[in-house]
């Protein structure tokens, strides 16, 4: 399994979201944490080294990250987190109260829609989606342009699409479920949020997935 | 097709108001005067509030509302970026800043979730709209305001007819600003109404409409005798006249047929557009009442392979006036250069504002000019089939 150099080391990667973010990487999580009710169940997919959890911690302690990143999960491990390795596209996703996904929902193109949807066939509450929509792959700056584009090296696909505003917007407004959406941490984001449709007398789902 | 301009938002006149204007004009009396306390009082009797005020215009009414409210310059005053112009206008005209949050996509409202980040030390009122007529959540409005001891204003110059479990639209916020505009639920041609429970607010507001004078110097002319007035605040000119209030004295007395007849053409239009691909109007939450005052659809180029305005210019050519409603607030030149508001801050009232469009609807509409709407809807996607299909035959 092949990623780009952000993902072959945990330190890298927070790196990398601290320059793509100059320097404050946490408001944008702070955004989806404030999105999330106290006490609430979530599952976050493709946490990478788990930003939201930072957020969470005291808020949240049902928390559980997924990630297809081994790397990654070994990290998250070690830092105690309920942490799993996770690929989206074939593993279903444990039911929880929300669940979420930050900066990943364009490696799914064209299916981001499917996505969406097994998210919301699994959140009791909601689905919150968090993205960016002025991707750094189309920086001014050549260094940010590297960034953009090694963050979009996952499983050796080099992703070539990018969400633009219209095109998240579009996306969003044409599936089932859309509650709200607002431009996150410095506008280069925008978070969305969808309905649940997970039953919500079904019981809460297992801290340790029977796959993982 | 039709042969003749359906012109969107034609009011309707009866021959009652036409003899009441004319009523008026021989009477020698077509200032403010007795038509225009009459009209006060049967649409406070419509609503319920404890007071209501005549104006010359819903932006009068916000902007006197405003004023006394006591808001000042350097405030801040929230309130949805989906709106006509005239409520951030009002906010500014007292020298505050009008703060925007964004709608939720589906009632077009101002999302009431998103209110709390925006308020800081300097907020002193939310001014919600009804927007279309849906009643915003009142409940969680009168909550916030109660939590950050903000002033509740609100913009119903399209919901006279609204009602929600808290109360009726104008009996529930500290002041409620409505319209009597050429194309509203009720038509005075132009004119506005403030409904409010507090007597000193009501009291200011009418001296602060006729120039500052004291009470009642409309009455200095009358057959009561000439009396002196004082000039208690540089006031604004106002005040609703006779001549308006002769329409709104008859207009008021349709409002619950009226609305019947905007409910039979909202549901006319649900379904015979509901297998077409635009988006409808959301449902209406329960224990409400929309006042039904305009149908909006949302005209998406990915579905319809027309722009907007290119989907308005078709229904023009079939004859069909519509309207935008609107484009919001924050985009137009004055609050994105002076006030800095930039495009992407409220991704949800900018969707909206690039895709909605109101059809016709109104009790002047009889059953052949709803079906005619509905055709030239329908007749827009025929052509556009075909010619997508021509166009695929010549490619292949």
């Amino acid at each position: 399994m092949r990623f780009g150099f952000l993902y072959q080391h945990p330190w890298i990667y927070d790196l990398a979201l601290y320059g793509l973010y100059h320097g404050d990487p946490h408001a944008r999580f702070k955004q989806v944490a404030n999105e999330i009710p106290k006490g609430a169940s979530v599952v976050d997919l493709c946490a990478g080294t788990s930003f939201l959890f930072r957020q969470l911690q005291e808020k949240c302690p049902n928390y559980q990250a997924f990630d297809i990143n081994p790397r990654l999960v070994k990290h998250l491990q070690k830092r105690g987190i309920n942490a799993h390795s996770f690929d989206v596209r074939t593993d279903a996703i444990p039911q929880a109260d929300v669940v979420t996904m930050c900066s990943s929902l364009y490696h799914f193109h064209p299916n981001c829609k499917d996505i969406i949807q097994q998210m919301q066939n699994s959140a009791r509450e909601k689905v919150i989606v968090l993205e960016p929509v002025h991707n750094a792959k189309n920086s001014r700056f050549a260094f940010m342009r590297l960034l953009g584009a090694q963050a979009g090296i996952v499983d050796g696909k080099i992703n070539e699409f990018y969400f633009s505003p219209d095109a998240f917007q579009d996306l969003i407004h044409h599936t089932s479920g859309f509650q709200k959406v607002a431009p996150a941490g410095d506008g280069r984001d925008m978070l969305a949020i969808f309905d649940g449709h997970a039953s919500t007398t079904s019981e809460p789902s297992p801290q340790t997935p029977a796959y993982s | 097709m039709r042969e003749d301009f359906l012109v969107f938002g034609r009011p309707q006149i009866e021959e009652d108001e036409i003899a009441e204007v004319v009523a008026t004009l021989r009477s020698g009396w077509i200032g403010t005067g007795p038509k225009t306390t009459a009209f006060e009082e049967a649409f406070r009797t419509l609503i319920g509030a404890k007071y209501a005020i005549s104006v010359g215009s819903c932006t009068a009414a916000l902007h006197l509302s405003m004023l006394v409210s006591g808001i000042k310059p350097g405030d801040e005053v929230i309130t949805t970026p989906m709106t006509f112009c005239a409520t951030a206008n009002a906010i500014t005209h007292v020298g505050a800043k009008p703060i925007f949050v964004d709608i939720n996509p589906k009632t077009l409202n101002i999302d009431p979730d998103q209110i709390e980040c925006a308020i800081t030390d300097k907020t002193r009122a939310i001014i919600p709209v009804h927007f279309a007529g849906r009643p915003c959540d009142m409940q969680k409005l009168t909550a916030l305001a109660k939590k950050h001891n903000l002033m509740l204003i609100e913009d119903a110059a399209h919901a006279i007819e609204s009602d929600t479990p808290q109360g009726k639209i104008g009996t529930i916020g500290d002041l409620t600003c409505f319209s009597f505009y050429v194309t509203k639920n009720i038509t005075t041609a132009e004119g506005g109404m403030i409904t409010t429970n507090n007597a000193e607010w009501a009291e200011k507001l009418k001296i602060y409409a006729l120039h500052g004078l004291s009470h009642d110097a409309w009455k200095r002319y009358s057959d009561s005798g000439f009396k002196h007035y004082e000039v208690q605040f540089p006031g604004f000119k106002y005040n609703m006249t006779d001549l308006q209030a002769s329409l709104g004295l008859h207009q008021i007395k349709r409002v619950d047929k009226n609305l019947k007849r905007r409910e039979s053409i909202w549901r006319r239009y649900d379904e015979a557009f509901q297998n077409l691909p635009i988006k409808i109007p959301a449902p209406t939450s329960a224990n409400t009442i929309h006042a039904r005052h305009l149908y909006t659809i949302l005209i998406d180029v990915k579905e319809t392979k027309l722009e907007r305005d290119a989907f308005q210019h078709e229904l023009f050519k079939r004859n069909i006036g519509t309207g935008i409603h609107y484009t919001s607030v924050h985009l137009q030149p004055y609050y994105r250069d002076v006030l800095n508001y930039q495009p992407g801050q409220f991704p949800a009232a900018e969707y909206i504002s690039d895709r909605t469009l109101s059809l016709p609807l109104g009790p002047s509409m009889n059953d052949q000019d709803v079906e005619d709407v509905i055709e030239a809807v329908h007749d827009i996607f025929k052509t556009r089939a075909s010619v997508n299909s021509v166009q695929v035959e010549i490619e292949t």
